[in-house]
């Protein structure tokens, strides 16, 4: 903050700034702070939005922690995206420096252009059309496998896992990879539980985000000219650019970005609920906590449950907030 | 090598909208047999029908976006304003509590919210939207838009001071003119996210002439069972109008990003 006129007596004579502060603190007062105070309040509640408001206390809570396992499973999706989602950022990464190496000018302008266009669809379209892909019958997607065999192979190598995992079978992989394609059916992306989660995870293909390839660029724009070319003079190749120059902005980026993804996919219920429906895919398998604390309140009409399980997101957000700053700080 | 690269994840991207465009245009027989090919003849029904669906939810999506955009920015650059000008006694506890919610997750205010909107009467209406929406943008705008202030060179407003212009003044005539692109950056995100918002649409708004176009598709999703051919054009006219509001700002983004193609 700018550093300037603390003083109480000195503030009389600025006092018209606090009229700045009006509208937002209005906003966020009324509909993110109240609602906030009022959701802490009401989760030692059982209320239906209505009539029925009885208190009784930390009911909610210990039915959370101790016999909704649904909620815990939750996470662990959300972790799982969350993870992948990480992953999923190394293809904006590379493509950002393939544009970055782009030496024609106008060339690289329309790469941009043309990556914007991309990006300018909403995401709910884009939901929608990869759900489109994923329609076992006439997907895309499933068009594609069959039509260039690939399909084949795919089903090649579940059985060879299934006929694996008879003798040998760490962690249940390969029986798991064993049941996912049998020959001659198509698969159907989102209505089979084994498959489902990984349709969630793959969607998008080939994951580069457009806004991110954007980011990425504009921090390896920032690097100066200066230690490109001293690297030349000392002789280094394209591959040891990369890795001296370039990965090490890209990482802190990527380590600022790592717990915002996580926490994102905790948060977004939309995702899921569009492509999946409410209940989160086939038999719950790819449920996140804000979809299933949406589903409480608003379909099971538990209200002061849902709050609480709201409190409880909160607490997991702030605790990997302080991951975050726990990452973020060494090494900055 | 580089440009392979490029080329390819661009056909990638591509294909998705290439599909949208692809099956908007045909009927559900041409679907079942091709889905992936060019099939003719053409079928531009499906965008007329679409047209009939889509068009009524249009002017609700631009009035909820356009106006919580709007009082968006106004709030967040007054805010800004505010915490970057000066340190106000009190500011430090106010600037924690804006950080505290910038972590809170939106979606767990759902429930009360909804109570709120309900007592306020605000249920069943774009206003709640509107409302909610500029008030979801603030945090994150007040934050970036409070370095951009803070870098203002003080002499500005030390000038201005002298001068004898008001607190009112000074944010008019200095603050004012030189936000215009990062403002405009902001409000062109915070539209993006009111556009592609439904959650709280779907859970407060009854009437089904007062949806949105997000949450139009949602129901269209599940209603049109299965006219692929007009849902892909639905899909293509909701589109539309974020593609005009990109090709209207992209001198904000391509500025910003061809600077550093002069300087690479």
């Amino acid at each position: 903050m700018k550093g300037q006129n603390i003083s109480l007596r000195q503030a009389r004579y600025h006092l018209s700034i606090y009229l700045f502060l009006l509208p937002c603190a209005l906003f966020i007062g009324m509909f993110a702070y109240y609602p906030a105070v009022n959701g802490i309040y009401h989760s030692f509640f059982q209320w239906n939005g209505g009539d029925v408001d009885r208190f009784h206390g930390a009911q909610s809570y210990s039915k959370l922690f101790l016999a909704d396992t649904e909620f815990w499973l939750a996470f662990k999706n959300a972790l799982i995206l969350g993870i992948a989602n990480i992953f999923k950022m190394a293809p904006s990464i590379v493509t950002a420096v393939c544009l970055h190496r782009v030496r024609n000018a106008r060339l690289q302008f329309v790469y941009r252009v043309a990556f914007v266009v991309p990006m300018v669809i909403p995401i709910l379209v884009t939901t929608y059309l990869w759900k489109a892909i994923y329609d076992p019958s006439n997907g895309a997607l499933n068009t594609i496998l069959q039509s260039t065999g690939l399909m084949k192979a795919l089903v090649w190598i579940s059985s060879s896992a299934a006929h694996l995992s008879e003798n040998f079978d760490p962690l249940g992989f390969f029986s798991w990879l064993g049941a996912l394609f049998r020959a001659g059916e198509n698969p159907a992306w989102l209505g089979t539980p084994s498959l489902a989660m990984l349709a969630l995870i793959l969607r998008d293909f080939p994951w580069v985000g457009t806004f991110g390839v954007l980011v990425y660029l504009a921090v390896l724009q920032s690097i100066p000219r200066d230690i490109y070319e001293a690297a030349e003079v000392d002789g280094a190749g394209w591959l040891s650019k990369f890795r001296y120059i370039e990965l090490p902005m890209i990482l802190r980026q990527v380590r600022i970005m790592m717990i915002l993804v996580i926490m994102g996919s905790i948060n977004d219920a939309g995702l899921v609920m569009a492509m999946f429906g409410i209940e989160g895919g086939p038999g719950g398998v790819v449920q996140v906590p804000a979809l299933f604390m949406y589903r409480e309140a608003f379909q099971n009409q538990n209200l002061g449950y849902a709050c609480a399980i709201g409190v409880v997101m909160f607490a997991v957000i702030l605790i990997c907030t302080k991951l975050n700053d726990w990452l973020v700080k060494p090494g900055d | 090598m580089k440009h392979g690269t490029v080329v390819g994840v661009l056909l990638f991207a591509f294909f998705p909208l290439y599909m949208m465009l692809n099956i908007s245009f045909k009927s559900n027989a041409q679907y079942y047999s091709n889905s992936v090919g060019v099939t003719l003849p053409l079928h531009t029904e499906n965008w007329g029908r679409a047209w009939q669906i889509v068009h009524e939810y249009l002017p609700n999506s631009l009035l909820v976006s356009i106006s919580s955009t709007l009082l968006g920015v106004v709030g967040a650059l007054c805010g800004a304003y505010f915490f970057a000008r000066l340190r106000m006694p009190g500011a430090r506890i106010l600037w924690a509590l804006l950080v505290i919610l910038l972590m809170m997750p939106t979606i767990s205010n759902l429930v009360p919210l909804f109570v709120l909107l309900k007592n306020l009467n605000l249920l069943n209406t774009l206003t709640a939207l509107i409302l909610v929406g500029a008030a979801t943008m603030q945090a994150l705008s007040i934050f970036i838009l409070r370095d951009f202030v803070a870098n203002i060179p003080n002499d500005l407003f030390e000038a201005a001071e002298i001068d004898g212009a008001s607190h009112f003044q000074q944010f008019w005539n200095i603050v004012v003119p030189l936000s215009g692109p990062i403002a405009g950056t902001i409000a062109v995100n915070g539209f993006l996210q009111s556009w592609n918002e439904f959650m709280l649409g779907l859970v407060v708004i009854r009437d089904t002439d007062l949806w949105t176009v997000t949450i139009g598709l949602l129901r269209l999703d599940g209603e049109y069972l299965k006219e692929w051919g007009t849902l892909m054009a639905g899909y293509c006219i909701s589109s539309i109008p974020v593609i005009i509001l990109f090709v209207f700002t992209m001198r904000l983004f391509i500025r910003g990003m061809t600077e550093g193609a002069v300087k690479g």
